[in-house]
């Protein structure tokens, strides 16, 4: 029977398709959009829409290679398929079609594996079993529901498996491990971990992995200038012949510094990890230039890559959104969500004068029923403003409250509604259920999370956790699509959290907070952010 | 001794040299280019196959820019993406001429990135002292939706006259109060026009990148002039 697959495709870096299979181009486009362009490629599989997309990265030749089936169907040789594909892109990269056909029949043949998968236990106990149907069921659902936390926690199947029969078997990248999800675990614990370089590990490797070799001096007394001098004149030797390639062994401890420089700049460690080891796979194998050191090579791509990260998906141009919106003679619609005392009503009190200032027709609506005072003090804020406060009351559903309130603009043909939200914890499943229902019930043009530039760590299971209760409690799936950082005037260069939360969510910073005053709304600069992370 | 001078002045030149060398290629600066641009899905890297290697292929979403060569003329196709758009300064910087490539078929869904795209290099050319011309490809006639290139034009030229109203209104943060605003395209109080407010000439090409003879794209490329009556 032939293979269960939609698509196989590879192509350059620069969009040229080198060869392909099937048909299912938008899925590859949405792909390299939402996963290689956001630096997410560091697991080797994501899920797209209905798909399931694996991926190699050849950099040595400069091509991608990506399979695409249902995500019904949980392949186990989809990795295989790729590595055997890859090395036959580098030798013959002209018979691609004659090498898939080879392949394609070689697993065709096979029955469904039953192998030893160097996996963690609970794969293992998948693959035992006859009953393999209820398994894949149990493992697709996982796969759309816990996404995330399976990437993190659990290596992928098809991924890890080892090639046996992969006439040249290509390096493998070294997996981070880490124990919890913050702490990484040691350079000697890695090597331990690290199966792909000793293929027979005897027993006996207790004494070499953790006793210092002869001469081998202890990690406190190791001058680490000396440790990079030593290395330099070779580098620069190889630098000068323009023969380098970057490996992952040298790549690795280069990329773990500039990690510690971001999270020193409050990126969070997760994040800063999973930046790291995607760009790393990128990295490896690549050539450098004439003149161009490791160090550099290294940094300039993780600059890019958090650049990419960094520059919206699209415009921010909320103030343009509204006139196109007024053209239609609909009131736009935006709801403020977030956190308890983020600042909420202060943005929404900002966004109002800037969009006011442009003379436009500005409602506000209090739709924080719970807090008691929120509504008070909203409407000295639209006193304040000169912008008409739509209210009522307190122990109101606020999704009844917005409509009334949007209803209302519409009839009065304002351009544009604020709904001001009452603060929650991501974890208040009642509190999140009634946000959800108020998206759902009012369809807002714009979703705003407001949180705080000072975040470190927490925020970002805050804004990921927010963004899922929200997805989980809403029939049509609508999430957060803009994010306001506030209080960005009292963090210095630590400007982590603009990666951190561009990164958890995809979407981009709309507004920034620099102030008390309603004047104090800007937009964010990546420049600003890219210079204050590297400089 | 009477030579000791010489020779410290030969070590001085020979070490001055090395370092000028070293600099010279680790900061290779970007030679001048005709520069391919346009929202994604405009067909910009069929165009570039089409122009550099004679070939026509499939393509997927840039993730990096293409160079090569159109007889002795670079071109770089510089990706669509939006977040890959950080890139775009630099490449304006170089190009001698530009191809920009609209969706015709498209245009509900590529009028507005278009405009802002073409927004933004038009704001950036307001100041230079010899702006590049500028050929706007209307891609993919051979579908029955594509628009009309006065109708592009017209839709373009709309979004623009917002963009000049919203692109500047929010502040960025390392924009200093005192510092200059950029360059305002167009004349205050008057709407926007390509025609008279445009700081370098744009020329409206119906094409099918697909299908149709390049010829006049390839002219441009070389000579920056189009062959053929543009409609405009």
């Amino acid at each position: 029977m032939p293979l269960p697959v939609e698509q196989v495709v590879v192509f350059r870096k620069g969009g040229k398709v080198l060869w392909s299979r099937g048909k299912a181009k938008d899925v590859v486009n949405s792909w390299i959009g939402s996963v290689l362009l956001e630096e997410k490629g560091g697991d080797l599989r994501a899920t797209i829409e209905s798909y399931t997309v694996e991926w190699r990265l050849a950099n040595d030749v400069d091509s991608v290679l990506v399979l695409v089936y249902n995500k019904s169907m949980e392949l186990d040789f989809g990795g295989e398929l790729l590595e055997r594909l890859r090395s036959a892109v580098r030798k013959q990269p002209r018979e691609l079609d004659k090498s898939y056909d080879r392949i394609a029949s070689d697993l065709e043949a096979r029955p469904r594996r039953v192998a030893p998968a160097p996996a963690p236990a609970r794969r293992e106990e998948e693959e035992e079993g006859e009953g393999e149907e209820e398994d894949e069921e149990e493992a697709a659902a996982e796969v759309s529901v816990e996404e995330k936390l399976r990437r993190r926690g659990v290596g992928t199947k098809g991924g890890r498996r080892k090639k046996k029969e992969d006439e040249k078997p290509t390096k493998k990248q070294p997996k981070v491990w880490r124990d919890t999800i913050h702490k990484r675990t040691s350079a000697a614990q890695v090597a331990e971990l690290d199966y792909s370089k000793k293929e027979e590990a005897s027993d006996a490797s207790m004494a070499t992995t953790y006793l210092p070799a002869d001469g081998e001096r202890a990690a406190w007394e190791e001058d680490e200038e000396e440790k990079k001098s030593g290395s330099w004149l070779s580098s620069l030797m190889e630098s000068a012949a323009g023969t380098a390639t970057l490996t992952a062994d040298r790549v690795e401890p280069i990329m773990a510094q500039l990690r510690e420089r971001l999270v020193a700049k409050n990126v969070a460690a997760e994040i800063a990890t999973e930046v790291c080891e995607s760009v790393a796979t990128t990295l490896a194998g690549k050539k450098l230039g004439r003149f161009e050191r490791a160090r550099g090579a290294v940094k300039d791509a993780l600059a890019a890559a958090v650049e990419r990260v960094l520059t919206p998906k699209r415009s921010t141009d909320v103030l343009r959104e509204v006139l196109a919106a007024k053209e239609r003679q609909k009131p736009y619609v935006i709801v403020f969500v977030g956190i308890n005392g983020v600042g909420k009503s202060t943005t929404l009190s900002k966004v109002a004068y800037y969009l006011k200032s442009h003379g436009l027709d500005v409602g506000i609506a209090a739709c924080d029923t719970f807090r008691s005072g929120a509504v008070e003090q909203l409407r000295s804020h639209a006193k304040c403003l000169g912008v008409d406060l739509f209210e009522r009351g307190y122990l109101k559903d606020p999704a009844q409250v917005a409509k009334a309130a949007i209803d209302d603009a519409a009839k009065k043909k304002r351009d544009c509604v604020l709904v001001d939200t009452a603060g929650r914890m991501q974890n208040n499943d009642k509190l999140m259920r009634e946000l959800a229902k108020l998206v759902t019930l009012n369809e807002p043009d714009l979703v705003l999370f407001v949180g705080e530039a000072l975040v470190g760590n927490d925020g970002i299971s805050q804004i990921t956790l927010f963004n899922r209760a929200l997805a989980n409690f809403s029939p049509t799936k609508r999430q957060i699509d803009g994010l306001v950082l506030t209080k960005f005037d009292c963090i210095d260069d630590k400007v982590g959290a603009a990666l951190s939360v561009t990164y958890a969510t995809g979407q981009p910073i709309v507004f920034i907070g620099v102030g008390q005053k309603y004047t104090h709304l800007k937009k964010l600069s990546v420049t600003q952010v890219l210079n204050a992370l590297f400089s | 001794m009477w030579w000791w001078g010489s020779l410290l002045l030969l070590l001085f030149v020979a070490v001055l040299v090395t370092a000028v060398a070293i600099f010279a290629l680790r900061t290779p600066r970007r030679p001048a280019a005709v520069v391919l641009i346009g929202p994604c899905g405009a067909g910009k890297t069929l165009l570039f196959y089409r122009l550099t290697e004679d070939e026509h292929c499939d393509t997927v979403s840039s993730m990096q820019s293409n160079q090569g060569q159109v007889g002795d003329v670079a071109l770089v196709d510089f990706p669509g993406h939006y977040r890959l758009r950080g890139g775009l300064k630099d490449e304006l910087d170089r190009a001698t001429k530009l191809v920009m490539l609209v969706d015709a078929a498209a245009m509900a869904a590529q009028a507005k990135p278009a405009a802002e795209l073409l927004f933004q290099v038009l704001t950036a050319f307001q100041n230079a002292k010899r702006p590049p011309p500028v050929l706007l490809i209307c891609n993919k006639t051979d579908k029955a939706t594509a628009k009309t290139p006065q109708r592009v034009k017209l839709m373009l030229m709309n979004e623009i006259e917002t963009l000049r109203k919203t692109a500047h209104a929010l502040r960025s943060i390392d924009d200093d109060d005192d510092k200059q605003q950029p360059a305002q395209l167009g004349v205050e109080g008057r709407v926007f026009s390509f025609d008279q407010h445009s700081p370098c000439p744009i020329t409206f090409l119906p094409i099918s990148v697909k299908n149709d003879d390049l010829s006049p794209v390839r002219a441009f490329v070389q000579t920056g002039l189009v062959s053929t009556t543009p409609s405009s």
